[in-house]
């Protein structure tokens, strides 16, 4: 094929070299008095064809850390480096960047536009990059084929004749038009139906090998984080306080936070009943956090010293670190 | 809360103050300068120089302003270059007659207009709602000036109940709650309530019927709340956004009722701004819609606080 | 099956408008003992909270046609006056909702949202309603009650703006507790505690608690029974064990293996074709009344159209509405 359009970015730092690196990144909101700190220096890695989970109760951070990582607003602090290249002034520019990394949201409705159908919001970024009306017509087709959509049955549809699954496919289709190689999806699964999340899961399952892909998938859903991720990180109050193979981490939390989260989930057993709440209180709010370990006031294994000094992460074994004075000594 | 009402008022300073600034630069902008607006043109230049003088106007303009606030804000609004007399207590005896109209027209506009507009609300697509709805358009595209001459033809010239002109019989300024004072006032009132009472109609139509629609309408049904205590619930939800609607309407009637009192002759500030327009009196003018600016400001506070005191919601910016 | 606080017997609850009826509900039976922990479980749109505001009778009065039998503590609800419905309403039964930030006014504080229940059915005076209000938040585990009586919604958590709900709902001991999905819109970590406490309550208090949810995990976490619902009936009705794990109905065998849960990684979800039945009434009137599933189900075959398969007891408390059924062993 002639046509750059049609065929990904090619690979730069070859197979080692992370896809995605973000170093420092911050993201402070509101004026001096009550500032939100609502990323706080998070560093971390995508690496190529893995898929990184966030989690973290609401109001951590995790939606501002996908559009900090989108350039969808400015950081107050730190970088993102793409396949080994500064993305912005004096590296890599926005453009094409944003060719490579695409988004998919919780609200399936509110990122469609209602006013053009459905083949025309996949279509519009590769016309307005410059594909041909034929090539742009082909690749819909394709695409809407590749999520499970009958493309004479809906190519012509608007948004709201379509479920919500079905716009989540489309949201999918749209992000894969551009041939991105790093997808980010913040709560792609949250607002739907059990049976139609599952079908959903499968479809990212495949588009991942289909389209040679990295996924970074925001979800509160322990367990469907642990069903689709290779690695995990945990994010409390605008950091990250542990991270690591899904394995690992859902089998040895090294984190007292990463574990009470694991705690919380129901369990399908009725004879495996919880009786006390792993956590108490809400999840407090990123104005005036607590001092030192953040997570200190709700921590049960709370010792001396933890409102004074910052944990640094530290290993807990290969690739698995957490942010817990317990992994430092232990 | 004593913090919330400050705040306000600190935020109404500047719109005050820029009000009157522009009420000043009234005299300034107008074309030419501002000694013509007091002198013929042929005056003789020593006249000029005298009246610039006591006028102040030789000053830098800064400085003409502040001398000017602080008259204005000791009452004293200057002279009326048609009639050379003081302005303020003219302007205050037009002021009381447009209130007491503007308040008389509130009085049946608004109470009306919450009833057919709550009724229209709760009783959604049903044919009370179109009928409500029906008078509130009615109310609002009837002209002003038509509907008051139809009015002064029906009960002034053919049955001769109700007087068609002033404010009283005998043209004394003053005001006071009886039949020879209210006999004046019924025609204007009545006339200048019909857009208020659509606009306010159409207004508590919508926040009626959205309130209807919340959730916290089930909680309340479900708690086995009657109908009254339900409705103490919606009063006080749709109260802030009434409000702010039935204090705008107000402004306007002080503002807008022009036309009006130029119809019923109503010695009003419609009138009095009528007057000086066409007599080109630029320092009533000022005065009047300063005066007319700052109730208008005044009114948007007054709202403002008596939404944060209901609306928990709106205390804190 | 001892009916002795909720007995509902063929309730239909259909939405009438000019252009068109929606059949949300379409014929459930069920009975709740004193004491009793119901899950109706399903997917959105199936009718749940139609269902749950039908014994209530909070569905909008004017576009609403309820038929069937409700009896809640031996009192009919459908031929109830209104009046009679308002003096159920909060003190015989009442209700949680889904969003506590939209359930609850806005405008009144927390205190008051919960005295004038008190004032309305008890006929407390403000100072014995403020009282028991305090009682309530302590109740349901608020922090600093006397603060929080004087707090309006907006300026609570979610997790304590719903630990104020159920507060309101508790507030005249109701023996039945309705509770539409109250914990979906928390954190997993908040989820729990307000699933604990209102475990806790509903034995303290021997209440009856009938529990909307679409998810699994958390009817694992609270039910004595469930009632899967689909298309506006119940398809399969057990104890919590039965159905969790010997589903009968193919829908309820097709949402556990949907739901994610530990140990799927690197396995294929098993999904359900299609999509849910549309319940209006189509332009040519309703079409023959057959198994709603049958459409999307592998196991379909003639059989199933010929009208819809009764709740079948024969394995005891275990019910489903299969002709086909089988027990499978779902491993969760
Ligand atoms: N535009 C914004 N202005 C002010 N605060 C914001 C803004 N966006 C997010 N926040 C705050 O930042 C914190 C993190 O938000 P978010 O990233 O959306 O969390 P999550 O996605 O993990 O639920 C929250 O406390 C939120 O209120
Ligand atoms: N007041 C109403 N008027 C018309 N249709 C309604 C109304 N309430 C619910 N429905 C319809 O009834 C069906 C069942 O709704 P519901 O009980 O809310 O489902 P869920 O199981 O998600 O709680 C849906 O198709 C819904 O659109
Ligand atoms: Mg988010
Ligand atoms: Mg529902």
């Amino acid at each position: 094929m002639a046509d750059p359009l049609l065929d990904p970015v090619p690979d730069l730092g070859g197979p080692a070299q992370p896809l995605l690196l973000v170093q420092n990144l911050s993201r402070h909101f509101g004026k001096k008095g009550s500032v939100v700190r609502a990323v706080d220096g998070v560093s971390f890695a995508v690496k190529k064809g893995e898929t990184l989970g966030i989690v973290g109760e609401s109001g951590c951070g995790k939606s501002t850390t996908s559009r900090l990582i989108m350039g969808l607003i400015e950081p107050s602090g730190g970088e993102v480096i793409f396949d080994g290249e500064h993305v912005g002034p004096g590296g890599m520019p926005l453009s094409v960047y944003r060719r490579q990394v695409q988004m998919v949201f919780q609200d399936s409705y509110a990122s469609l536009n209602p006013r053009l159908t459905i083949g025309e919001s996949i279509g519009f970024a590769p016309r307005v990059h410059g594909l041909s009306r034929e090539a742009t017509d082909a690749r819909v087709r394709d695409l809407l084929a590749a999520v499970g959509l009958a493309p004479d049955q809906f190519a012509r549809r608007y948004p709201h004749e379509l479920s919500g699954g079905q716009r989540q496919r489309v949201n999918i289709a749209r992000a894969l038009a551009l041939r991105p190689r790093l997808i980010i999806l913040d709560e792609p699964v949250s607002a739907l139906d059990k049976s139609v999340e599952a079908q959903v899961l499968n479809l990212l399952v495949d588009l991942k090998a289909e389209f040679d892909l990295s996924y970074l998938f925001i979800s509160h859903d322990l367990n469907v984080v642990q069903f689709i991720a290779d690695r995990v990180l945990v994010m409390y109050l605008g950091q990250v306080v542990e991270i690591g193979p899904v394995e690992a981490l859902y089998r040895e939390a090294a984190h007292p936070y990463t574990a009470a989260l694991l705690a919380s989930r129901p369990s399908m057993d009725p004879d495996l009943r919880r009786t006390t709440p792993p956590l108490t209180g809400d999840p407090p709010n990123p104005v005036n956090p607590p001092s030192g370990c953040r997570f200190h006031p709700r921590c049960a294994v709370v010792q001396r010293g933890c409102d004074i000094h910052v944990p640094p992460l530290a290993d807990v074994s290969s690739g698995h670190l957490a942010a817990c004075v317990r992994v430092g000594a232990a | 809360m004593l913090i919330t009402i400050l705040r306000r008022i600190l935020y109404a300073l500047p719109i005050a103050l820029a009000v009157s600034l522009f009420c000043f630069a009234l005299v300034h902008i107008a074309p030419g300068d501002p000694i013509n607006a007091i002198l013929p043109p042929d005056a003789p230049a020593d006249v000029v120089d005298a009246v610039r003088k006591t006028y102040g106007l030789d000053k830098p303009l800064p400085v003409q302003f502040g001398i000017w606030l602080w008259k204005v804000l000791q009452g004293d609004l200057g002279k009326s270059l048609a009639t050379g007399r003081d302005i303020w207590p003219d302007l205050s005896g037009a002021l009381q007659n447009t209130l007491t109209l503007a308040l008389a027209a509130a009085m049946i506009g608004f109470p009306i207009g919450i009833v057919l507009g709550s009724l229209a609300g709760a009783f959604r697509g049903t044919w009370i709602d179109r009928a409500c709805v029906g008078t509130a358009v009615a109310g609002v595209s009837v002209p002003h000036y038509w509907l008051g001459m139809v009015m002064v033809v029906i009960f002034s010239v053919t049955l001769n109940w109700l007087p068609s002109m002033g404010a009283s019989q005998d043209g004394s300024g003053g005001w006071s709650l009886d039949w020879e004072h209210l006999q004046h006032l019924v025609l204007p009132a009545i006339t200048l309530s019909v857009i208020p009472m659509g606009i306010v109609t159409r207004t508590l139509r919508g926040i009626i019927g959205e309130i209807l629609g919340q959730d916290f309408i089930t909680t309340l049904r479900g708690k086995g709340l009657r109908r009254p205590g339900v409705v103490v619930h919606v009063i006080k939800n749709a109260a802030p956004q009434a409000l702010s609607v039935m204090g705008l309407q107000l402004g306007y009637l002080m503002g807008g009722s022009i036309l009006v009192e130029t119809v019923f002759a109503w010695p009003g500030t419609g009138l009095l701004l009528n007057n000086a327009i066409f007599q080109r009196d630029i320092p009533v003018l000022q005065s009047t819609i300063l005066v007319l600016a700052m109730f208008f400001v005044a009114l948007n506070l007054a709202v403002d606080m008596a939404q944060s005191l209901i609306d928990p919601r709106m205390r804190r910016a | 099956m001892s009916g002795d606080l909720v007995k509902v017997r063929d309730l239909a609850v259909r939405f009438v408008s000019r252009d068109r009826t929606v059949h949300a509900v379409r014929g459930v039976d069920f009975d709740l003992a004193a004491g009793e922990v119901l899950c109706i479980l399903g997917e959105s749109g199936s009718g749940k909270s139609v269902t749950l505001r039908a014994l209530m009778r909070l569905n909008p009065a004017a576009r609403t046609l309820m038929e069937g039998t409700v009896q809640v503590a031996g009192r009919d609800v459908v031929a109830a006056s209104e009046r009679e419905m308002e003096e159920i309403r909060g003190s015989l039964v009442s209700m949680v909702f889904q969003e506590p930030m939209t359930a609850l006014d806005p405008v009144f504080t927390i205190g008051q949202q919960i005295g004038e229940t008190v004032m309305r059915h008890e006929g407390l005076s403000k100072a014995e309603a403020r009282k028991r209000a305090l009682e309530l938040l302590d109740l349901v585990q608020i922090p600093s009650a006397e603060r929080r009586l004087a707090a309006y919604p907006h300026e609570l958590s979610g997790g304590l703006r719903q630990r104020a709900m159920i507060a309101i709902a508790l507030s005249c001991r109701p023996k039945l507790l309705l509770a539409d999905e109250p914990t979906t819109a928390l954190d997993a970590t908040v989820q729990i505690q307000i699933l604990l406490l209102l475990r806790r309550l509903q034995q303290e208090l021997g209440m009856g608690v009938i529990f909307v949810t679409h998810d699994l995990g958390v009817a694992g976490e609270i039910a004595d029974r469930i009632a899967v619902m689909y298309a506006g009936r119940f398809v399969e009705e057990g104890s919590v064990r039965e159905v969790m794990r010997k589903a009968r109905h193919p829908y309820t065998q097709g949402l556990l293996g949907a739901t994610v849960h530990e140990g799927m990684r690197g396995k294929r979800l098993v999904t359900i074709a299609g999509a849910p039945p549309n319940l209006e009434t189509p332009p040519g009137g309703m079409p023959p009344d057959i198994c709603a599933f049958a459409p999307r189900c592998e196991r379909a075959d003639a059989a199933c159209e010929q009208g819809v398969p009764a709740l079948d007891g024969a394995f005891g408390t275990h019910r489903a509405r299969c002709i086909h059924q089988i027990a499978e062993a779902v491993t969760c």
